[in-house]
């Protein structure tokens, strides 16, 4: 053997080992890139920071030294973070790529000047999991730093230079999604997201797009966040989800319905998947019409409107349900002691058809009943009555290629109850009568609808509504008498029944067009056929062979109403964001045409990564209401219409925020609006409100009414502990030429101070979740008399001031303790609280009481409160 | 006592509920003068005064000293010096009889006060033309014609009154040989009447005698059906007692006379305004559902009434 051969073999055995070390470095994983470390530099070039890591990571970086400046960085911090994100995070404003062979170095190379073409690169963001849409997730191109976000639909579009790019997707609840590639030609992408339940914090200044286009006056929850909130008995709920936010308040616990920045409940829009709803409450306001198990995500929106969103003056409140699962067949039952619900989701065609449907119902009268019939059974006198409610969701989709979805949506929602009064004389000479009094009182909430979304270009995204929604009300008083008095047999009832409801068919086109990354244009039209009966009266009396039959009311009111938007989101530069667009609106109702322009403008400029400014300003319209001081004494809403003689209602509003990082775990703002309301109504003093009766939009006053207010905001949105403060200083007021002497009095609802708070703790020995929400109140103002007459043998009040004095404080605290456990391959969470956990019994009503002392009547007044502590256990079981 | 699962459920909540005093500190009395005043034709002019009481004791006004003083179309025609007027409600009768077709004014005048009020009285209208039909179950046709420059509205009282012999349940024994039952006008005797329903309390008893405006009748024949169920049966019967299941034992009336008794009363628009309002000035302040209200008042400068209305009592025999 010689030298040469001697150096063969070295070479060939050199060679060997290196690819044996570096398949096995592959094979063992040893890739520096993924190793987990954590930086925190000030002041320092970017060759210093490499130091730092190459100190870390035990590898060194090997490059020009030209291709990095010597300018130094205020700041770079990184915590437990891959060195490949770091390496991104740092590298990325330089254009420099990074590439690891093995061993231990990492190649850093600057790449090639952008080139001047551009092209689209559009899609869906979409749950790996289920394949349900991902709204709002984030889309960001570090290397051009530029961005979007997902629409409603989950559809994105961004228009980024012909060159190399890094995609980065994002969404809370899901790992986060980076792609490098070269841009060479349109593209789409369906991006599939990883849910991550062990999420490490989220650096929310990294969230660098997220930060210049932040939502003001809005606040978002996903399907997660939601049931998260202590809830009344345990079952989550929408509207008392979005209740402990700072400016949003209940009318109270008796009755459902939110209260926005001094707005009344009537004014807040309603949707579901687009559809508007009329009635969102059951039980009287106990519980909303919104099943959470159906729920994707909610966004209540206070201020600062889109030109797409018309109709009501103090917010909207955007409900996303759920596709379904496209996947695999899944659900839950969830056990409750008041009611109880089932969801079933799944593909119709695996990735390409799913739907979802959900079903609850209470089942108290099912208990109940036997308990009155147990009771009741020897007796042939007796009451007896029950009542439940019931909703039902229903949807499915269906995708056609990678263009078009087709989905068809249903919801029902029905109220029922029923008091039945029987008595029966017998005596001994076989006579018999029998009288059976039935009490019957049904509201329900109906929707359909079927949905076209197409992606018509890379940069044209367009969905297509048609449907129906429907709100009916119904009270029946029934009495029925049996006779059997010999020789003589006699039958008779009367039947008294009182109707009303209204119902919307409607058709809606809107297009979003991703001009370029500077304008991003939103545009369509609005078409509603609306119909409404407010309020018939029926009468049908038998008398033996007689009948009398009579029907009163003014049938219905027909209007057609079009609304056409327009809407430029643009980006003046990275710091300055401009929202300008127009919403036009036309109702004909009774050969009388109203036409209203509501501009929509928005201003956002970031001061600095951590710290920038919203303005806002929005005029809305709405073309009905909720009738106003209900005078038929139930308790249901019946809607009016706008008519020839009654205006429809007119707001403008304005609003300046701040908003501020700290210390990247909480964010800080600061919101603060001014409100007019123009055309309110209020029934006459003295007028009532007869079911059809004529000239009834003659009955009431129109007057005005001012809100303004500011909302301090402290989120922690990362971490072990999670949630937010929220405080609220507001003032709202209406002013009636006629009421109160034209003198300005506090409206309804007018509360001065709000304070909430929302804490997700860590998990107890890993298993128990504890969450908690406190609200406190000023008491709402409420009109008592001033003085007490009598005229014959009755005392009258006198009221001479509205809303002229305060109630007690309103102020609660709810707690969650959640379990959850996998078994059998089925979760199943326990889940345990208590609603009013210390029993402070907030004042509902007030009611009066006389006392004769030394021959003088004092009147007192009392508080009365109905809540008290209300311990829950809910079961669920997840497949 | 019987047992009703109910009663648990009503206790659960009314014991969980809190009743707590809400102190005033500041009610906003002012003293006014109240004035109720309803006119009939043909029948002496009244008037009850009396001054509303605050809600703290300490706020009723006391020691008022004031003229009253009665006009007709404008010339005064009586005047009543220096009367006491308190708290507690008085009547003062003028000693004139309302005319028909008139317009009547009273002035209240103190130092403090000047109130003032006034109404026109009722022509005097055609009698109604009532029809009793025969059968198991007797149709009354009440008609009357309605005026037609006028608003007006109409309020029923209808009692039926037997009389015969009251024997026990058994049918064994006579309790009493020359009963009187009244019963009383029932809202589902005249369906017709349930629109515009107002219902009307005394004494914390529902009242069903509630007047009807004329807005769909206005100017024209209205006839008004009240069916009398049994209206030639002799029997009826009248609850007694209980047993201790809860049966109702009733005694049974041999009716051997009955007459049915309809008071018509008219009232002006004012006094239709005050019915109106009366049910909503109620004592449950604060929920969401309605305001409470005040109630209607004419009076100037004060609180009350002042208004004209017509009354008129027909008697129908059934069983003679």
């Amino acid at each position: 053997m010689n030298f040469h051969h001697c150096n063969h073999i070295f070479i060939v055995t050199l060679l060997f080992f290196t690819l044996f070390k570096s398949e096995k470095s592959y094979g063992q994983n040893n890739n520096p890139l993924d190793k987990i470390i954590s930086i925190n530099t000030t002041e320092k070039t970017v060759p210093e920071i490499l130091k730092q890591l190459q100190s870390k990571v035990k590898v060194s970086f090997n490059y020009k030294s030209s291709i990095f400046r010597n300018e130094k960085i205020p700041s770079f911090n990184a915590e437990n973070e891959k060195l490949s994100e770091i390496l991104i995070k740092l590298l990325s404003p330089y254009n420099v790529e990074f590439k690891y062979f093995g061993g231990n170095s990492i190649i850093l190379k600057q790449v090639k000047k952008k080139s001047n073409t551009n092209y689209t690169i559009s899609g869906y963001i979409i749950d790996k999991s289920s394949g349900e849409k991902l709204i709002g997730a984030s889309v960001y191109c570090r290397l051009n730093k530029k961005g979007t976000f997902t629409n409603d639909f989950g559809f994105f579009t961004i228009t980024l230079p012909g060159d190399s790019i890094l995609l980065e997707v994002k969404y809370i609840g899901f790992s986060n999604y980076i792609e490098k590639s070269h841009n060479k030609s349109n593209s789409f992408k369906i991006i599939k997201l990883e849910p991550n339940t062990n999420l490490k914090e989220i650096d929310i200044t990294d969230e660098k797009q997220s930060k210049y286009e932040q939502k003001p006056n809005s606040f978002s929850y996903n399907n997660k966040a939601i049931k998260e909130i202590p809830s009344f008995l345990g079952e989550p709920d929408v509207l008392r989800s979005v209740q402990i936010l700072p400016g949003v308040q209940s009318s109270g616990e008796s009755s459902g319905g939110l209260n926005v920045r001094g707005g009344s409940t009537d004014q807040n829009l309603i949707l579901i998947d687009g559809v508007p709803v009329y009635n969102i409450v059951h039980v009287f306001g106990l519980f909303s019409i919104i099943n959470p198990c159906a729920v994707n995500s909610i966004e209540l929106i206070k201020g600062g409107f889109s030109s797409k969103h018309n109709g009501r003056l103090s917010s909207i409140l955007d409900v996303k349900l759920k596709d379904g699962n496209y996947y695999k067949l899944s659900g839950n039952i969830n056990l409750g002691l008041f009611l109880s619900s089932i969801t079933l989701e799944g593909p119709i065609i695996k990735n390409k058809s799913s739907f979802i449907i959900a079903f609850r119902r209470t089942y108290f009268d099912a208990f109940y009943q036997p308990f009155q019939y147990f009771s009741n059974r020897k007796s042939l006198n007796n009451y007896s009555g029950w009542y439940y409610f019931y909703d039902f969701n229903a949807k499915a989709n269906y995708k056609i290629g990678s263009r078009d979805k087709i989905t068809v949506n249903f919801f029902k929602g029905v109220d029922r109850g029923k008091i039945t009064e029987k008595q029966t004389f017998a005596d001994s000479i076989e006579n018999l009568e029998k009288r059976e009094q039935n009490k019957q009182l049904l509201w329900n909430t109906n929707m359909s609808s079927i949905r076209w979304d197409r992606i018509l270009t890379d940069k044209i995204f367009m969905t297509n509504a048609i449907g129906i929604t429907q709100y009916k009300t119904k009270f029946e008083d029934e009495i029925t008498w049996e006779t059997k008095q010999q020789p003589f047999k006699n039958i008779s009832s009367v039947l008294y029944k009182q109707t009303s409801g209204n119902a919307d068919y409607f058709f809606n086109s809107v297009l979003e067009i991703n001009l370029n990354n500077k304008h991003n244009i939103i545009g369509g039209i609005d078409l509603i056929y609306h119909k409404f009966n407010t309020g018939t009266l029926d009468y049908l009396s038998k008398f033996n062979e007689q009948n009398y039959d009579t029907s009163i009311g003014d049938r219905n009111i027909y209007s057609l109403e079009t609304n056409a938007f327009v809407e430029d989101n643009i980006k003046i530069n990275k710091r300055i964001n401009l929202k300008l667009g127009c919403s036009f609106n036309l109702i004909n109702v009774k050969n009388k045409n109203y036409i209203n322009v509501q501009p929509r403008t928005s201003a956002n400029i970031a001061f600095s990564k951590k710290l920038f400014f919203n303005t806002t300003y929005s005029r809305m319209q709405q073309n009905l209401q909720i009738l106003p001081n209900n005078s038929i004494g139930l308790p249901i809403d019946i809607w009016i219409p706008v008519t020839d003689v009654l205006k429809p209602q007119i707001s403008d509003q304005i609003t300046a925020s701040f908003f501020y990082t700290i210390n990247n775990k909480y964010r800080f703002s600061v919101e603060t609006y001014y409100k007019k309301m123009y055309n309110l109504v209020e029934l006459k003093e003295g007028k009532y409100f007869v079911f059809g009766g004529y000239d009834w939009d003659k009955s009431f006053y129109i007057g005005n009414g001012t809100a303004r207010g500011a909302e301090i905001l402290i989120e922690k949105q990362s971490g072990k502990i999670k949630g937010w403060f929220g405080y609220a200083l507001s003032k709202s007021d209406r002013n009636f030429k006629d009421i109160n002497g034209g003198k300005t009095f506090p409206f309804k609802y007018d509360r001065r101070h709000q304070v909430t708070a929302y804490i997700k703790f860590p998990s107890i020995k890993n298993k128990w979740f504890v969450s908690l929400s406190w609200i406190f109140t000023s008491g709402n103002p409420v009109t008592i008399p001033t003085s007490v007459y009598t005229i014959g043998n009755k005392n009258y009040y006198e009221f001479t001031e509205r809303n002229n004095v305060r109630m007690s404080s309103y102020h609660r605290m709810d707690v969650s303790l959640c379990k959850s456990k996998i078994y059998k391959s089925r979760k199943r969470t326990i889940n345990i609280g208590a609603y009013n956990i210390y029993s402070h019994l907030n004042p509902v009503f007030i009611t009066t009481n006389y006392f004769l002392v030394s021959n003088q009547t004092n009147l007192k007044f009392y508080e009365v409160g109905l809540m008290p502590l209300i311990p829950y256990i809910n079961y669920e079981i997840s497949f | 006592m019987k047992f009703h699962f109910s009663i648990i459920i009503i206790a659960a909540i009314v014991l969980s509920s809190c009743i707590k005093e809400l102190e005033i500190s500041n009610s906003g009395y002012k003293g006014k003068i109240v004035l109720w005043s309803i006119l009939n034709i043909d029948s002496s002019i009244k008037a009850t005064i009396a001054v509303n009481k605050g809600v703290k004791p300490s706020d009723t006004l006391s020691g008022i000293i004031a003229n009253i003083l009665l006009y007709k179309e404008e010339n005064l025609i009586k005047k009543l010096n220096s009367v006491n007027i308190s708290s507690i409600p008085q009547t003062f009768d003028f000693n004139i009889n309302a005319l028909p077709n008139s317009t009547y004014k009273i002035e209240i005048v103190s130092p403090e006060f000047n109130i003032l009020a006034n109404t026109q009285t009722y022509i005097k209208t055609k009698e109604p033309t009532i029809e009793l039909s025969k059968g198991e179950s007797a149709q009354l046709k009440y008609s009357i014609e309605d005026n037609l420059n006028n608003f007006d509205a109409y309020r029923f009282d209808l009692k039926i009154y037997n009389y015969g012999i009251l024997y026990d349940s058994l049918f064994d024994k006579v309790i009493d040989s020359n009963y009187l039952y009244i019963k009383k006008f029932d809202k589902f005797d005249e369906p017709s009447l349930n629109y515009n329903l107002i219902t009307s309390y005394q004494n914390g008893q529902q009242n069903y005698t509630f007047p009807v405006n004329d807005v769909l009748f206005n100017g024209k024949l209205k006839t008004f059906i009240f069916f009398i169920a049994n209206s030639v049966s002799s029997n009826i019967f009248i609850p007694s007692g209980k047993t201790k299941n809860d049966n109702i034992i009733r005694n049974i009336l041999v009716c051997n006379k009955r007459f049915a008794v309809i008071n018509c009363i008219k009232i002006s628009e004012d006094y239709y305004k005050f019915f109106s309002t009366e049910n909503k000035n109620n004592a449950i302040f604060g929920t969401s559902y309605y305001n409470p209200i005040n109630l209607f008042s004419n009076v100037q400068g004060g609180l009350g009434l002042m208004a004209s209305q017509y009354h008129r009592t027909d008697t129908i025999w059934v069983i003679k």
